[in-house]
Formats: structure tokens, C-alpha cells, sequence
């Protein structure tokens, strides 16, 4: 039988190596300025991706063959855990984390120094030696400090095993997810950092800057959402974000890269905003690994931190090492970066943009400075001071609404400036409907202020993307004849297309938040079987209890019907999970029935029970319009498909005339 | 006589106390309310990142409890905010107080909007009348062209 550990730990000393070489050969192209060393050091990431598969396999190989004698393996997986889940166990802990993230990169890196290397030949050497020295980071903490690969003197029959809570089809989505998240924020800083290294702007070397940050914006989006919608069904407190730590350092890169992509329309387009930009890259990278070192080194307590590491120092000086660096090669060389920003007119898509950067910004920086603190107030005061829900929501509410409101009006200003008389022509329809929807609202009751701003200015960005989707189909039809027309229409336009789909998603989100953040209602009832309770405008009976056993596995499960008193019930089966070896904390297993047309979830789960069934305690949640996160997130990744699809198929506009100062031309 | 009057008295009670027991519902239901209100205010100190109304941990179901009897007490709020704040420290408020050190976790974002938004207007204010030379866009050009063909054609004073 081939010896597991002996496998891995070769394939990672030996991928630490070829990381080593590739970042020498790097330095050599750069030093020789030669073409064929620059394809030699791009060829090695691909043989590093191959080795690093190698080393992954192995690992996954000890998990399926329940080699206990691997420390990781038998920390993170235990027999009684299905072979999906086990598989999952890969990222349930610090070291096999790194290694997915260190895989993942390697992954990426051979097709990013693939089109490197044809995009620039001055560029490329620096692109592929700063993703070579991130490799070599990762590969190093995990060949001498966080090894994967331990093994255990004596093996345990069994493994202890996943926290129970990670039971769940969501363990299999999210984390990955989520570390190829933030893992892919390093390919575009490894494009920034060439830029700033070698002193050269080249549009191509721009363009593929954003398209791997687009990439790197969608992975970390649909991370985020998977996340939600997991915490929503699993954890059992009825809400999906809880400004919990761990999400909040998720949250971050997402709203930079949100900035960006804005930023570089600016910046293709007009020209404006490259140096903010490539500093919205470099910020986009260090949150992202500020974010991989919080939930691995568990600084920050929350309900995240299962794992308490070593590596946590190591991190914060790679973090400030890389940082400080960059940050001196930005500031070295702004002269030959900056552009001139002139905006003509308040009413203008740059104008929007700049506010758009601005508001996320605000976000982010509230969102950073909420989530150090406690540990700032820590080290001055020596206690921590907790920084909960309600700082988060009074501060960045204000700050979501009005870019709610941009979102409505900017995309339909026009560049440079729209005369007052156009840009009301433009917007009319989205205002009026807007001011209709408050009349609407109000008049049906709604009382809650923050709740009808928010549902008139979601209905204005709906309103505003319907209208300029029709107006593109139309314009083009109007041009040429027919369906093809139209067709070509919507392929030239597509980015732009995608941009109104990806802005319909967010402002049907938004109205799901607001909608189940505004009007939730919650109550705990005990009953006895037969007997009803009544929340908000349902009925729910409880019918009785059962139980099940399986070996390892005990679930109690309630039966209860819910209905609205003359409609036909649902069966509604919240259940409890109590695992061996884990009786401490049983699992709740949510049920959720989300009634249609009203859209509330009903939201139940097991609080107490009798043994024998006749009585049960329940926390009931009725949670309006949480339905519609879901909807608008598919929507957001339809529009995001649509946007980055066909990288090189799109019809392009011609190149500009750029300010590109003449030193840069070299 | 008197198992009538007994049974009278006994009819007149259960009449009584239905509507009593009605208002006793809408009170558990008050009480329930404000002590989720109370409890989502507070962390929970054994557990991470939960409040004390969402988590299952025994000490948050016996803070929840206590909260319940302060409330029937008739005791505020604040009072009981106040009594946890003694007992555990600030730490246990979720929501940063307003004074000391805490204060500057408020300040931060409010420095951070007024910078951000200072920095904006000046950049707004500072635009130019015409656009610089460099900001050549096809409008421009098209202006140039049309100037030129006309310089070229002598007519008009461009």
C-alpha cells in the first residue's frame, strides 16, 4: 500500500521547490530580459499545479480510506460521517484549508501566467514571480509550520470527527467557495503589482486586470450568498448575516472589488481613476488575506473559530511585509499612474461612479474599523469592548440606502454630463415610480420609515433597469430588422446588459432584507399535541413527536401543520440532531416553508420537548420577502455570467487615446 | 345550599378568570418581547459572537430567565441592562456604549464619511470649465474635424 503522508509530504516539499525555481527564473527574466525564461517560469506553474494535485489527492485519498493515522484526518472526519461530507472535512480544518487555498491558487496561477505571458512580455516575468512568491509563502507554512501531512504515533480507531453544525450539504459549497474567493484576489494583485514593479501601463495588461478581478468579485459574491443561505438554515437564529466577525472579513474584499469593477469603467472609458484603481486592487488583495488569517487564526472570536492556530502570527507579517511593499511601489510610482480627473458636470456616470466608490468605501471602512475595535480596545484597555448587530446596522444602513438611490439614477445618466432637461427625461418614469410606491405603501398601512424608503428606492432601480434593458432591445431593433438584429444588439451590449441584470438582483435582494429585517416576528410557544398557536396571520398545530436512531445518530423530529385557516395545511418537520460522542450540542434542523404569494418563511425550530412526545417547545419565526435573496442573488449571477462570459467574443470599442504619460511608453 | 353557592362561586370564578387568563396571554406575550429585546442587546459570555437571545448555551437560558423575572419585578430595561453591565463588565452590552473608549468605534466610520465626503466635493468642485487637452474623446475630435474641414474650406471664423 502506498504510504499516504510519504506521498503528500513529498508532493509539498517538492512543490515548495518548484515554487522556489519558478520565482527564480522570474527574477532571471526580469534580470535577462528574456522571452524564453518567461515561458520557462510560466511553464512550471502548471507543473506545480500538477504536483500540488498530487498532494491534495493524497489527502483525500487518507480521508476516504479512513487513514487514521494522519493527524488531520483524524481530527476533521470520523466513520460515521457520510463520504461527501468526509471529503468536505478537507477544508473543516486550519491545515487542509491552506492546502485547498494553495492548491486552488496553483490552479489559477497556470492559467494566469498563461496569459501573462501573451499579454506582455516586460509585464509577465513580474506578474509570474509575485503569484510564484505567494505560492511560496503558502507552500512554506505548509511544509514547516502547518503541516497537513502529520502523522500520529499511534492511530485511533476512529476520528473525532466534524463539529456537528459543519453536517450539512452547505459544508460542501461555501468554504471552498469562499477560500477560492479569497484566494483569487491574488491573481489581479499580481497583475497590479507588475504594473507598479516594472513602471509600464499597457490597456491589454488593464483589461485582463479586470477581467481576473471580475472573476475574483463573482467567486467572493456567490461565497457570501452561500454562506447566507446556509447560516439561514442551519443556525437556527432565523436571520442570515449576523455582522458576525468571520463574515464581516468576507464582506470586505467584496465591497472593494464592488468599488473597483466601477472604477475601472471609469478608467476604460474615460480614462480616469488608475490609480484608485490599481489601489482598489491592493487593498481588494490585503483584506483578502486579512480575511484567510482571521478565520484561521482566531483573533477575532465568533462562532466561526473552530480552529485556533499557529499560523496567525506568521500571517499578519506576510500581510505586513507584502502591504508595506506594495504600498511604497504605489506611492513610488503615482506620478505614472495618475490621471487627470476632470468631472464635467455633477450629473454624470464618472460623477456616479466617484460617489458609488465613495459609499462603499464608507461601508467597508465602518465594516473594518466595527471589527478591529475589540481588538484595538483590547490592547489599550486590556478588556474587550463588543461591538455587536445594532453599531453595524445605525451605521451602514444610512450609507446602503443611498447607494440604493445611486444605483436608481446613475447608470442612467450619460458620461461626462447629462443636461438637467435629459437627465430628467431619463429618470422620470423610475422617480414617478418610486413616489408612487411610498403613496402605495403608506396608504396600506406601512408605518416603518426606513422600510418604504428602501421598497421606493429598490422599486426606482427595478424600474430603471426594465426601462434601459427595453430601451437597448429596442434601439437596435430600430436600427436593423428582425430578431437578429436584436440578437446582435444584445451581444454588443452585453456588458451593459449584464450590468442591468446584475443591478435588477441587487435591488430585489434588498428588498428581501429590508423586508424580513424590517417585519420579522418572532415568538416561543410550548404546546401540547393537538393544540395550535397562532403568529401573525398562521396557525400552526403540533401533531406529535418521533424519534429515529441510526448508529452514531439520534434525530427527534416534530410534526407540525401550518396553515391560514381556510387553505389546505403544509406538514411542517423541524427536528433535532444529537450525535454520539457530541450529546452537549445537539443540532437543530430548521424547517422552513415559505408560503406563496405572500412569500414569508415560516421558520421552525425545537427548543425543548417531553420524551414522550405529548408536550413540545418551539421558536416560530415568521420572516417576510427572505425568499427574494435567493431570487435576486440567481438573477445577480445570471447578470454576472452575461458580463464575463465571452472575454475576447464581445465587440469592443477601439482603443483610445489614453493620458498615458510618455514615460510610461518606454 | 352551600355546594350551590359553592358551585357559584366556583362558575363565577372561571368566568372571572378567563378573561384574566386572556390578559395573562397577552402579558406573557409582552414579557416574551421585551425580554428578546433585552436579551438581543446582550452577549452572550460563554459563547461566540451570539447573542443571549439566540443562543442555546444554559447560561444564556438562564440569563433569558432571569431578564423574565426582572421584568415581572417591574423592573426597566435600562435597569436590567444595568444590572448585567455590573455583573459582567461592558464587554456584555452588544451595542458599543457611547462614552469612554467605546466612543471612538462610533467616531471612526463618522471621521472616516466626513473625510471620504470632503475629498469628494473637492474633486467635484474642482472640475474644469473645458475638459483638459488630454481627455481627447470622440466628441472632441469630431468638433476638431468639423473645424478643420471648415478652416479648410474657408468659410466661418472657427
Amino acid at each position: 500500500m502506498i504510504d499516504l503522508v510519504v506521498v503528500g509530504r513529498a508532493a509539498l516539499g517538492l512543490a515548495f521547490g518548484i515554487a522556489f525555481l519558478q520565482l527564480g527564473i522570474s527574477g532571471l527574466a526580469i534580470w535577462q530580459r528574456k522571452v524564453a525564461l518567461t515561458h520557462a517560469a510560466r511553464n512550471s506553474s502548471i507543473v506545480l499545479a500538477a504536483i500540488m494535485t498530487i498532494a491534495v489527492a493524497s489527502l483525500i485519498a487518507g480521508f476516504l480510506s479512513r487513514d487514521f493515522s494522519i493527524a488531520f484526518v483524524a481530527d476533521t472526519s470520523s466513520r460515521s460521517m457520510p463520504v461527501g461530507l468526509t471529503i468536505s472535512a478537507l477544508w473543516g480544518g486550519q491545515e487542509g484549508s491552506l492546502l485547498f487555498w494553495a492548491w486552488v491558487l496553483s490552479l489559477f496561477s497556470s492559467i494566469a501566467t498563461y496569459r501573462m505571458s501573451s499579454r506582455d512580455d516586460v509585464l509577465a516575468p513580474w506578474g509570474i514571480g509575485t503569484l510564484a512568491l505567494i505560492g511560496l509563502f503558502f507552500l512554506g507554512v505548509l511544509v514547516f509550520v502547518s503541516s497537513p501531512f502529520q502523522r500520529l504515533v499511534a492511530a485511533p480507531p476512529d476520528g473525532s470527527g466534524l463539529n456537528p453544525l459543519l453536517w450539512d450539504s452547505g459544508m460542501q459549497v461555501h468554504p471552498p467557495m469562499l477560500l477560492t474567493g479569497y484566494m483569487s484576489f491574488t491573481i489581479p494583485f499580481a497583475f497590479a503589482t507588475s504594473i507598479l514593479a516594472a513602471g509600464r501601463v499597457s490597456q491589454l495588461w488593464l483589461r485582463e486586470m479586470r477581467n481576473w478581478m471580475l472573476i475574483a468579485w463573482a467567486i467572493q459574491s456567490a461565497g457570501l450568498l452561500l454562506g447566507a443561505w446556509w447560516a439561514y438554515r442551519v443556525l437556527g437564529w432565523g436571520g442570515y448575516w449576523g455582522w458576525d466577525p468571520v463574515e464581516n472579513v468576507a464582506l470586505l474584499p467584496w465591497l472593494v472589488a464592488t468599488a473597483y469593477i466601477h472604477s475601472a469603467l471609469a478608467q476604460e472609458r474615460r480614462g480616469q481613476l488608475r490609480a484608485w484603481s490599481i489601489g482598489l486592487v491592493l487593498t481588494g488583495f490585503a483584506l483578502a488575506i486579512f480575511g484567510t488569517f482571521v478565520v484561521r487564526s482566531g483573533i477575532l472570536t465568533s462562532v466561526h473559530s473552530f480552529a485556533l492556530s499557529n499560523v496567525g502570527p506568521i500571517f499578519l507579517i506576510f500581510v505586513g511585509v507584502v502591504l508595506v511593499a506594495a504600498v511604497l511601489m504605489f506611492i513610488y510610482r503615482l506620478p505614472l499612474l495618475r490621471t487627470p480627473l476632470a468631472i464635467d458636470s455633477f450629473a454624470s456616470k464618472e460623477a456616479g461612479f466617484l460617489l458609488n466608490n465613495f459609499l462603499l468605501l464608507a461601508v467597508a471602512v465602518a465594516v473594518f474599523w466595527g471589527t478591529v475595535f475589540p481588538i484595538i480596545s483590547e490592547l489599550i484597555q486590556g478588556s474587550r469592548i463588543a461591538v455587536g448587530p445594532p453599531f453595524y446596522s445605525q451605521v451602514t444602513v444610512p450609507l446602503l440606502l443611498t447607494l440604493l438611490a445611486l444605483l436608481g439614477i446613475g447608470p442612467l445618466l450619460a458620461w461626462r454630463r447629462t443636461t438637467l432637461h435629459a437627465a430628467w427625461r431619463s429618470t422620470r418614469w423610475p422617480v414617478t415610480l418610486a413616489l408612487v410606491t411610498s403613496a402605495v405603501l403608506i396608504a396600506l398601512g406601512m408605518r416603518v420609515g426606513l422600510a418604504v424608503l428602501g421598497f421606493s428606492l429598490a422599486a426606482m432601480v427595478i424600474t430603471g433597469a426594465l426601462l434601459e434593458f427595453s430601451r437597448s432591445l429596442r434601439t437596435h431593433a430600430r436600427m436593423a430588422n428582425g430578431i437578429r438584429a436584436a440578437r446582435i444588439g444584445v451581444i454588443g451590449n452585453r456588458r451593459r446588459l449584464g450590468s442591468h441584470i446584475v443591478h435588477l438582483g441587487v435591488a430585489i435582494f434588498a428588498v428581501g432584507v429590508i423586508g424580513s429585517s424590517s417585519f420579522s416576528e418572532e415568538t416561543s410557544v410550548t404546546l401540547a399535541r393537538g393544540k395550535s398557536a397562532v403568529i401573525d396571520e398562521y396557525r400552526l398545530t403540533y401533531r406529535g413527536l418521533s424519534t429515529r436512531s441510526e448508529p452514531g445518530l439520534t434525530t427527534i423530529q416534530a410534526d407540525l401543520d401550518v396553515d391560514r385557516g381556510r387553505n389546505s395545511s403544509s406538514r411542517l418537520t423541524p427536528s433535532r440532531r444529537i450525535h454520539t460522542g457530541w450529546e452537549n450540542q445537539p443540532t437543530s434542523d430548521v424547517a422552513i416553508h415559505t408560503t406563496f404569494p405572500a412569500l414569508d418563511d415560516i421558520y421552525i425550530l425545537i427548543d425543548d420537548w417531553e420524551p414522550d412526545g405529548s408536550s413540545a417547545s418551539f421558536r416560530i419565526l415568521v420572516n417576510p420577502l427572505v425568499s427574494l435573496l435567493w431570487v435576486g442573488g440567481m438573477l445577480y449571477f445570471i447578470g454576472v455570467m452575461v458580463v464575463a462570459y465571452p472575454w475576447n467574443g464581445t465587440r469592443r470599442l477601439p482603443e483610445r487615446t489614453l493620458p498615458v504619460p510618455p514615460s510610461a511608453l518606454r | 345550599m352551600r355546594l350551590q353557592a359553592a358551585i357559584a362561586i366556583a362558575v363565577l370564578a372561571m368566568c372571572m378568570s378567563i378573561p384574566t387568563v386572556a390578559a395573562n396571554d397577552a402579558h406573557v406575550a409582552a414579557t416574551y418581547t421585551r425580554m428578546s429585546r433585552i436579551a438581543s442587546q446582550l452577549d452572550c459570555p460563554v459563547c461566540q459572537g451570539q447573542s443571549v437571545k439566540d443562543s442555546h448555551a444554559q447560561l444564556a437560558q438562564q440569563m433569558r430567565a432571569t431578564i423574565t423575572e426582572k421584568i415581572a419585578e417591574g423592573i426597566s430595561d435600562d435597569q436590567i441592562l444595568d444590572f448585567f453591565t455590573a455583573r459582567y463588565g461592558e464587554r456584555i452590552l452588544r451595542d458599543p456604549p457611547k462614552h469612554g473608549l467605546a466612543l471612538g468605534v462610533w467616531i471612526g466610520p463618522v471621521v472616516a464619511v466626513a473625510a471620504g465626503l470632503a475629498i469628494v466635493a473637492l474633486v467635484l468642485l474642482r472640475r474644469r470649465p473645458r475638459t483638459a487637452p488630454s481627455q481627447t474623446t470622440k466628441v472632441d475630435n469630431l468638433h476638431a474635424q468639423i473645424d478643420e474641414l471648415r478652416r479648410a474650406r474657408g468659410d466661418g471664423n472657427p
